[in-house]
């Protein structure tokens, strides 16, 4: 529990400016909505949170190598990923180089130091999502929309959804938009778990692959699938459920929690954390 | 405290790190690690301190094998490679956030009452002060290592290994260091210390070992187990 707070401080104290970036990401992003809300003649009044949530965390509908389209990266959601996937990747591995060596010794728990960090990695995830969630809450309220994880009708064709792949409306993403965050989290997990191998770098590296197949194939077991609103069964035909969503983030998490734990306990640690 | 070490060996990326060291040590000893860079000083204390796994042999501790009954020496003060605490924390409150790690696991350590007291004792012990305000990432290197101390010796463990423990010391410093050193003997604390530098090992040391590509080639002095002192070899 130790061990914990204070990471939970020193992660945080090292973090603050990246939330910051995050805060102004999205406010970015919710001035590119209203600008193109404006343009298509939208009423910012509809303008729910559920809308700037899901233009956050939209991504693009599923992709068809031979369906004759070509294959567009959803650079915004992309980004939003990849910007909270490297806000986790120095500080446990930093850690380890440092402070946390010493701490693993003297607190006499290769697993306890691996549990903090796990936590760790997850509260900062949860802390990303919660500033998306705070500042779409703000935007919505500025612009004189309503509290509500409804999305409109128009926000499909304003993001450019494959029209034949919708669902029927109404679109509440309440639970999309949990599990897609909790998939967000088990992929950061995913990449602790690989940073102990490879370094961060590779690690990084890894989750950046991940991101751009998940967009190009549809495959649940591609973790992306799930973080991405535009392919969940509330806005897609046939897309992700919640409950299969869920059950592979837990699953993804799980299973990084205890492999990690596991090679944190057998390996080495040297100037340099390498699996030997 | 009884430590063994039989037959360690550490191959790392296909090189031998550690070969055949052996060593029986006890509580209120001062054990010297001499050689060059890259002969193994480094990574006998980090076999020591539970922080790589042994190719071959190993490390017990009172009977306990490290890695494999226990992951960690049970009561332990460590200052390997450059020290490293919080950047946003006091001096004392490093120290007591590590006091409070010992206390937490109930490794021997220090209670509640006494964990402040200590960690400024160990302060004042290196010369450092206590009520010094400025927080880690202001410290000079000197003040740094002389942290590091401080925290290797915090209530004077069962086991203490520093690793060039008088980098970036002066004079004075090193000085201090070496009273250190023999006040942690005196309260039973077997200390070992990784050197480069002959003089200041051979001036504090029971026994000095030398290493050179990870084997003891040499040996000087009597274990004191023997109810020897320093004497040339």
């Amino acid at each position: 529990m130790r061990l914990l707070l204070v990471d939970l401080a020193e992660g945080f104290w090292s973090l603050w400016r990246w939330y910051i970036g995050a805060v102004a990401l999205f406010a970015v992003m919710s001035a590119s909505l209203v600008l193109q809300a404006l343009t298509l003649g939208m009423s910012l009044a509809s303008l729910s949170v559920g809308d700037f949530l899901l233009y956050y965390f939209a991504g693009t509908s599923q992709f068809f190598a031979f369906g004759g389209d070509p294959f567009r990266l959803p650079v915004m959601w992309a980004f939003v990923c990849l910007f909270a996937l490297y806000l986790v990747l120095w500080y446990p591995y930093r850690d380890l180089l440092g402070f946390g060596r010493a701490a693993v010794v003297v607190g006499g728990s290769r697993w306890r130091w691996w549990f903090a960090k796990c936590v760790w990695v997850v509260v900062a995830i949860a802390v990303f999502c919660l500033c998306a969630f705070v500042v779409a809450s703000t935007s919505s309220l500025l612009v004189g929309g309503c509290i509500s994880l409804t999305v409109s009708e128009e926000m499909p064709f304003l993001l450019g959804l494959r029209e034949s792949q919708l669902a029927e409306p109404p679109y509440s993403i309440g639970s999309s938009i949990a599990v897609a965050f909790a998939s967000l989290a088990a992929l950061a997990l995913f990449q602790l778990l690989l940073s102990l191998v490879t370094g961060p770098v590779i690690s990084f590296a890894c989750s950046i692959s991940i991101i751009f197949l998940s967009a190009f194939y549809f495959d649940p077991l591609l973790i992306g699938n799930s973080m991405m609103l535009a392919r969940s069964d509330c806005l897609m035909e046939g897309g992700i459920s919640v409950f299969a969503g869920a059950c592979i983030a837990s699953s993804l998490a799980g299973a990084s929690i205890l492999a990690g734990g596991l090679l944190f306990s057998w390996m080495d640690i040297t100037d340099k954390e390498r699996f030997k | 405290m009884k430590l063994v070490i039989q037959d360690l060996k550490k191959e790392m990326k296909g090189s031998v790190v550690l070969d055949g060291i052996n060593m029986e040590l006890s509580s209120g000893e001062i054990v010297g690690l001499e050689g060059v860079n890259g002969s193994g000083k480094t990574m006998l204390l980090r076999a020591i301190a539970g922080l790589i796994r042994p190719t071959s042999g190993f490390v017990s501790i009172d009977g306990k094998r490290l890695r494999k009954d226990v992951p960690f020496p049970q009561s332990i003060g460590i200052l390997i490679e450059n020290p490293a605490f919080l950047e946003s924390r006091t001096g004392l409150a490093n120290l007591m956030i590590l006091g409070a790690m010992r206390k937490a696991t109930k490794r021997g350590g220090l209670d509640s009452s006494s964990l402040r007291e200590a960690a400024r004792d160990s302060l004042r012990m290196v010369g450092l002060d206590p009520d010094d305000e400025r927080k880690y990432k202001k410290y000079s290197l000197g003040m740094k290592q002389r942290l590091g101390i401080a925290a290797a010796i915090m209530g004077f463990p069962q086991l203490i290994l520093l690793d060039e423990p008088t980098n970036a010391l002066d004079v004075e410093g090193t000085e201090l260091v070496r009273r250190l050193i023999l006040e942690a003997k005196g309260k039973g604390s077997l200390v070992m210390v990784a050197s480069h530098d002959k003089d200041f090992l051979h001036g504090i040391a029971d026994e000095v070992h030398t290493l050179r590509e990870g084997r003891i080639v040499s040996f000087v002095g009597t274990p004191i187990s023997q109810g020897g002192g320093f004497d040339e070899a």
